[in-house]
């Protein structure tokens, strides 16, 4: 009996601290695409965050810097993103960044470690673009792709 | 705030939560059935006096349900974990806030960090056979015999100071050129071999020894990026023509053996100018171009020695489906390209008498074609490749030809023509990609004036750094235009080269 209370104990701690094994779409819950209130930008579809994120489109058509934030390469959500949006698994993600390092091309996405900094990274750059969980969208941002089941669709 | 510390203050928060649940969970966990009965407590040896009692004695099943935790327990044990998921939730949304913080969301001055290093390595094993009474067997040094090899060292210095501004150079460590072949001996004087030995003058013994090498500067360029149509590069940049030369490193590249377009440099491998470049969007094609302006051909020296310019560019269409990824291109490269000495003579009119008087050894211009066509179909890769060149001497300003093969010859003009098709499919296990890479050349040479090479390749990809690669090629030479005194199938090759390759 105390091994098993140890044993769930251990569980609950290494589930809060994010170690368990992941699941789709960060638990179920959908991902969202945002990007600044001030993006005149409404829908963006796959093939529109595609090459941003692909830092091949700099620029919005609208003008001005597209600037897309990414969460780190182990996130759940970053691989989710990076599977429906790009069509790259984790390993030939990874294996895309690095020919492109090595072609001399342009530098990948900012990395940042979490969705609240993704959130509050948007909100406040107006070339911003990234993608956090639905529940945490809020009124600082504008969604403009929800990604659920591996398809992007409109908000 | 730094990783360790947001580590430490989540584990701090919830390591005493999850404490309390072990504490308070008992209840909870002895709702779960149990796999055997409760045993009954083992009877003592000497049996105790009993105070007599009305209630039967406990059976151990009503032992168990004893255990069973009551609605109101439930109920609190539940309202407790909702509280302290409330405050891991407090306590993840404070920490994402801070990070927020710490985390500069648009910096005006910089976009990233300011320095990135990166790079790859390549090292491993080659083994070529080629018929002893081959000239070839000559020239490449370690022809026959089983060499290990120190293949590429190549580190990347990515600096982006500021924002919309980046400088790239990539430096290549080598031993070269030790060992290499300076002067032959017999009929062509006497044989010299480069030793690049010496003693360590910094070590710590008298006599240490030391090899020294050489450092390759394979690019060095500084940008200017804030258009997405219009982009600005100066400096040394590889030439943006077809899809090998960009790929450029054994990581990226699928094949370890090079074509011999890059080989034989029917196109300038990396020019000394400007490049500008950019792309648009149309629907679900990206339409990209750049375009050079430089000092030609850097074979015989970074100077630009007549004024005359390199001129070149390369045009893609490009449509990413995310399944299928399909890139069509046109290069074009044209360039004229001097050789020339100078003498000291007797000049009159100088004041000293002595004046300097530029003499061309060779000149010639060039135009060199090209198209490419790369397509990614999920695990399968295809790439094909084809360059035309056309080399045409300016008269009276042509090169000896060979001396030993063709004595008081000249060189001629001439068409250069090269074909290659590769393709690779990652199969589902093991990280295993086998290919297959053909080329055909026409090049007019000492050899032959013509060559086809087969390659079979496997590549292990062993996580997305590392892949280990090997390839066996074939090489044949024929003639198809000229004929030739001798029989150009003793120059006929085979080569198996391996590498461990790793990019970091």
């Amino acid at each position: 009996m105390k091994t098993r209370r140890i044993l769930v104990s251990a569980l609950l701690l290494s589930a809060t601290l994010g170690l368990c094994t992941r699941s789709s779409e960060a638990g179920g819950d959908a991902i969202v695409v945002i990007v600044n209130k001030a993006n005149p930008a409404n829908s963006l579809s796959a093939g529109d965050l595609r090459p941003i994120f692909q830092t091949t489109k700099t620029n919005w058509s609208s003008g001005g810097d597209a600037t897309p934030f990414n969460l780190a390469d182990d996130n759940p959500l970053r691989q989710d993103f990076d599977q429906a949006v790009l069509g790259l698994d984790p390993d030939r993600a990874s294996r895309y960044w690095k020919d492109r390092k090595i072609r001399g091309g342009a530098r990948a996405p900012k990395q940042l470690p979490s969705t609240g900094a993704v959130l509050r990274a948007v909100a406040t750059s107006e070339g911003g673009v990234g993608y956090i969980k639905a529940s945490e969208a809020n009124a600082s941002v504008k969604v403009v792709a929800r990604i659920a089941g591996g398809k992007v669709s409109g908000p | 705030m730094p990783r360790t510390k947001t580590f430490k203050l989540r584990l701090g928060l919830v390591a005493p939560l999850a404490l309390i649940i072990a504490v308070r969970a008992p209840d909870a966990f002895a709702q779960a059935p149990a796999a055997t009965p409760t045993p009954a407590p083992p009877a003592a040896a000497t049996p105790a006096p009993v105070e007599p009692t009305a209630a039967p004695p406990a059976a151990p099943a009503a032992e168990a349900a004893k255990e069973l935790p009551s609605a109101t327990d439930l109920a609190t044990l539940r309202a407790e974990l909702d509280e302290t998921k409330k405050a891991l939730e407090e306590v993840k949304s404070q920490q994402s806030d801070a990070e927020a913080a710490a985390t500069p969301a648009e910096d005006s001055s910089s976009s990233g960090d300011a320095l990135k290093i990166y790079g790859f390595m390549d090292m491993g094993v080659s083994r070529t056979w080629i018929n002893k009474s081959s000239v070839l067997s000559q020239i490449f040094q370690g022809a026959n015999n089983t060499t290990f090899v120190v293949g590429n060292v190549n580190f990347y210095f990515d600096a982006q100071p500021i924002k919309h501004f980046r400088g790239l150079a990539e430096v290549r460590f080598t031993n070269q050129p030790l060992g290499e072949i300076v002067n032959y001996g017999g009929l062509a004087g006497t044989f010299q071999r480069k030793d690049s030995f010496s003693y360590d003058s910094g070590g710590t013994a008298l006599n240490a020894p030391i090899w020294s090498g050489g450092v390759i500067l394979e690019r060095a360029w500084i940008e200017w990026n804030e258009l997405q149509a219009l982009k600005f590069r100066v400096g040394n940049f590889f030439t943006p023509f077809g899809i090998w030369n960009e790929d450029h490193g054994t990581p990226t590249l699928i094949s370890l053996a090079l074509p011999q377009f890059i080989i034989q440099r029917q196109m300038p491998i990396r020019q000394t100018g400007l490049m500008v470049y950019g792309n648009a969007f149309a629907g679900d094609w990206e339409l990209g171009y750049a375009a050079t302006l430089s000092n030609g051909r850097q074979e015989i020296s970074n100077y630009n020695f007549n004024n005359a310019i390199g001129l070149g560019g390369r045009v893609y269409a490009r449509r990413d489906t995310g399944s299928i990824n399909t890139t069509l291109g046109l290069s074009y490269f044209t360039g004229t390209t001097r050789d020339k000495e100078t003498d000291v003579v007797i000049d009159p009119s100088a004041a000293n008498g002595i004046g300097f008087k530029d003499k061309t050894t060779y000149q010639y211009t060039e135009h060199v074609a090209g198209a490419d066509a790369s397509v990614d179909i999920g695990p399968t890769r295809i790439r094909a490749e084809g360059v035309l060149r056309r080399v045409t001497y300016k008269p009276g300003e042509r090169p000896a030809g060979n001396a030993l093969f063709s004595p008081g010859s000249f060189a001629p003009d001439l068409w250069q023509e090269t074909v290659y098709l590769l393709v690779a499919h990652q199969l589902p296990w093991a990280g295993l990609e086998p290919y297959l890479f053909s080329e055909f050349m026409e090049n007019p040479n000492i050899v032959s004036d013509a060559s086809l090479g087969v390659s079979l390749g496997l590549n292990v990809h062993f996580n997305s750094s590392v892949q280990w690669k090997t390839q066996a090629t074939r090489s044949m030479f024929f003639n198809m235009l000229y004929h030739s005194p001798y029989d150009v199938t003793v120059n006929n090759a085979s080569q198996l080269y391996s590498r461990l390759v790793m990019a970091f």
